[in-house]
């Protein structure tokens, strides 16, 4: 079975070749610019706002993601919009304008860098550890479903798609580094707005546009806030409260601002305005991205309620309609031949720069967090860009055999998709801590980062287990009907709790580091930001500013 | 001078004008199947490729003009 049931077109196959020689391309072509470990591991520290800021944006950006809200929104409706909005745009802002500095200003090459500076050895391991198992296997479980999709669609080999996209992505990245991730992330940028928009507008059109289209369906599904003050009301059986606290504060904060996945796109910018200014800039693109995501749902909602749209049975819970199949099956509804092959390329890039975004943060953090701590210290420059290109092909390879474990035990994806509140959520608690007060001390931050580690993970095989029921989910969730996305959001509150009361509590009874070794990584020790000669458009606070009134508005518009 | 470095924006540009070339030709030569739902007047391959190649084109330019040159060794 293909996406409409008959094969794709000649120039169908012609936009996804010439998409595959640009890749390769672009990464032969950098090679030649990529001689130290600042040009491998940080693109040279060259990159424009925009550059760093779209490429910033499309490291979060993968097609697993698109595929995922859209097929959720024909079940949530316009509350995935909370994940597009108050689920990140906060959080960006707030990691521009007042964690940036730290980050940049201490020429660190990762995150768990500055958990080195601020804190000590044992912090920055446990948190470079962590990372670097969750990267790798979060891009072995994308690697597989990307197969499936494919093999459920369009008919292709399961085996070939992993292997092709992954040997593409190990040539670019071992050529390029950071700088051909960045490049093809970007380009992937371009190819999702030029392969998606349409289709969601063409839909929208159908319909007779967007009133039209939101006047015939229930609240639940049509407003973002109106139905969140009574979990029953809404179809993700979730409070206001449960937003805010739970996605709009842990969760997306934790993401946004901690992962290296995304920050190392803003190490890379050429000075601290421009880093600063890059997730500032990526917001703006993050707030437009629902018109496809949910704008996608909405028109695939309504067309499946009439009939006029089949969704193919989930190949992962057989006898269900697979929802993440429904932006495919847009494109195979409104586009001809030509743009169904731009489709299709659309989401073929959006796998694979998300592959080369966990491969290229892994590449970074084994290389200077793990092995250059751990193995060889006194490594030289062109030594540490040897072993991130060979680092590259081994984390490939990892990411490949940890598809091939997803295919054959598919339960197992649970436990690695939920990795990510395991080490984010309690993370963010030990950065906002760490930079903001100087009284925070290393005992605290990695006593405090483990509890909260252990909490999430507790609360999480608690309920996976069947040793935690409703009743403690009840309580966890301040909720008398608590769904599992609810279990979701407030899990990662407490995590994040614990680890935030737990530092602050051990850091009371221990000694702090002294001021002069603490200068460029906490607020009161850092120079503030200097703009001398720039007007005030110029500068990152007053796009903070506009991009936080056109949140509201949004807001408002859907509330 | 040494190598010339171009910025992504002249490939962004590259790949979406010959992209919208491609759309374009499509859109001319190639009919419409009947299970595809027209809801413009304009086959959407010759609107989209057309909108691709100004993009693209504007993109090219615009990479081609921001180049740098970076000295050898």
């Amino acid at each position: 079975m293909d996406i409409r049931g008959i094969s794709l077109g000649l120039s169908d196959y012609l936009v996804i070749a010439i998409y595959f020689t640009a890749i390769l391309g672009i990464g032969y072509y950098l090679k030649g610019f990529t001689k130290t470990g600042e040009d491998f591991f940080l693109a040279g520290r060259r990159n424009s706002s925009w550059v760093a800021g779209l490429a910033f944006l499309s490291a979060n950006l993968g097609a697993l993601e698109i595929l995922g809200w859209t097929g959720a929104t024909m079940k949530y409706g316009m509350f995935v919009g909370h994940f597009y909005w108050i689920g990140a745009i906060p959080a960006m802002l707030f990691l521009g304008v007042f964690m940036m500095p730290f980050y940049y200003s201490s020429r660190i090459h990762s995150v768990p860098g500055y958990l080195r500076l601020r804190f000590d050895e044992k912090t920055r391991l446990l948190n470079a550890f962590s990372f670097a198992i969750m990267t790798l296997l979060m891009s072995g479980i994308n690697l597989y479903l990307m197969a499936l999709v494919f093999h459920v669609l369009l008919g292709w080999d399961l085996h070939v798609s992993m292997w092709v996209s992954a040997l593409a992505v190990a040539v670019y990245i071992t050529l390029g580094g950071l700088m051909s991730a960045i490049f093809t992330e970007i380009l992937q940028f371009f190819l999702i707005w030029a392969g998606l928009f349409l289709v969601a507008i063409l839909g929208i059109a159908h319909h007779g546009g967007i009133q039209n289209l939101l006047s015939g369906l229930p609240d639940s599904m049509s407003h973002l806030w109106a139905t969140s003050f009574d979990p029953t009301k809404n179809e993700m059986g979730v409070t206001w409260a449960g937003i805010v606290m739970g996605l709009g504060f842990v969760l997306s904060f934790g993401y946004w601002t901690t992962d290296f996945l995304v920050v190392q796109r803003a190490f890379s910018a050429k000075d601290l305005r421009s880093a600063m200014l890059c997730p500032i800039t990526a917001s703006f693109f993050k707030m437009a991205l629902p018109i496809i995501v949910v704008g996608g749902g909405l028109v695939a909602y309504k067309l499946h309620g009439q009939g006029a749209l089949s969704l193919p049975e989930n190949p992962l819970k057989p006898g269900e309609p697979w929802n993440d199949a429904a932006l495919p099956m847009l494109i195979a509804k409104y586009y001809p031949t030509g743009l169904v092959g731009l489709g299709v390329t659309a989401l073929l890039a959006g796998f694979m720069a998300g592959q080369a975004g966990n491969v290229s943060a892994f590449n970074t953090v084994w290389t200077y967090d793990l092995y250059k701590v751990l193995i060889k210290k006194d490594a030289s420059d062109s030594h540490l860009v040897w072993v991130g290109r060979v680092t590259t092909l081994v984390g490939i390879l990892i990411s490949v055999a940890t598809a091939y474990v997803a295919m054959h035990f598919t339960t197992i994806m649970d436990y690695i998709q939920a990795i990510f509140s395991w080490v984010n959520a309690p993370l963010f608690a030990t950065m906002l801590l760490g930079m903001f007060s100087k009284r925070i001390t290393s005992a605290g931050a990695f006593y405090g980062l483990l509890l909260g580690m252990i909490t999430s993970f507790s609360i999480f095989m608690g309920f996976k287990l069947g040793v935690f029921g409703e009743g403690v989910a009840r309580i966890l969730c301040f909720s008398s009907n608590p769904s599992d996305m609810a279990r979701n959001l407030w899990q990662a509150w407490w995590a994040f709790f614990v680890c935030f009361v737990a530092t602050a509590v051990i850091s009371m009874f221990t000694k702090p580091k002294p001021p002069e070794e603490l200068k460029g990584l906490v607020s009161g020790l850092t120079e503030r930001a200097k703009y001398e000669g720039l007007s005030w458009f110029q500068k990152p606070a007053p796009w903070a500013l506009l991009s936080l009134l056109v949140l509201i508005v949004i807001n408002v518009m859907f509330f | 001078m040494g190598k010339t470095f171009l910025p992504i924006w002249f490939f962004v540009g590259i790949v979406l004008s010959t992209y919208g070339v491609i759309l374009l030709l499509t859109g001319a030569l190639v009919p419409i199947p009947p299970n595809v739902v027209q809801v413009l007047d304009i086959s959407p391959n010759i609107l989209w490729g057309l909108v691709l190649l100004v993009v693209g084109v504007f993109f090219t330019v615009l990479g081609y003009k921001l180049r740098e040159y970076e000295k050898e060794g």
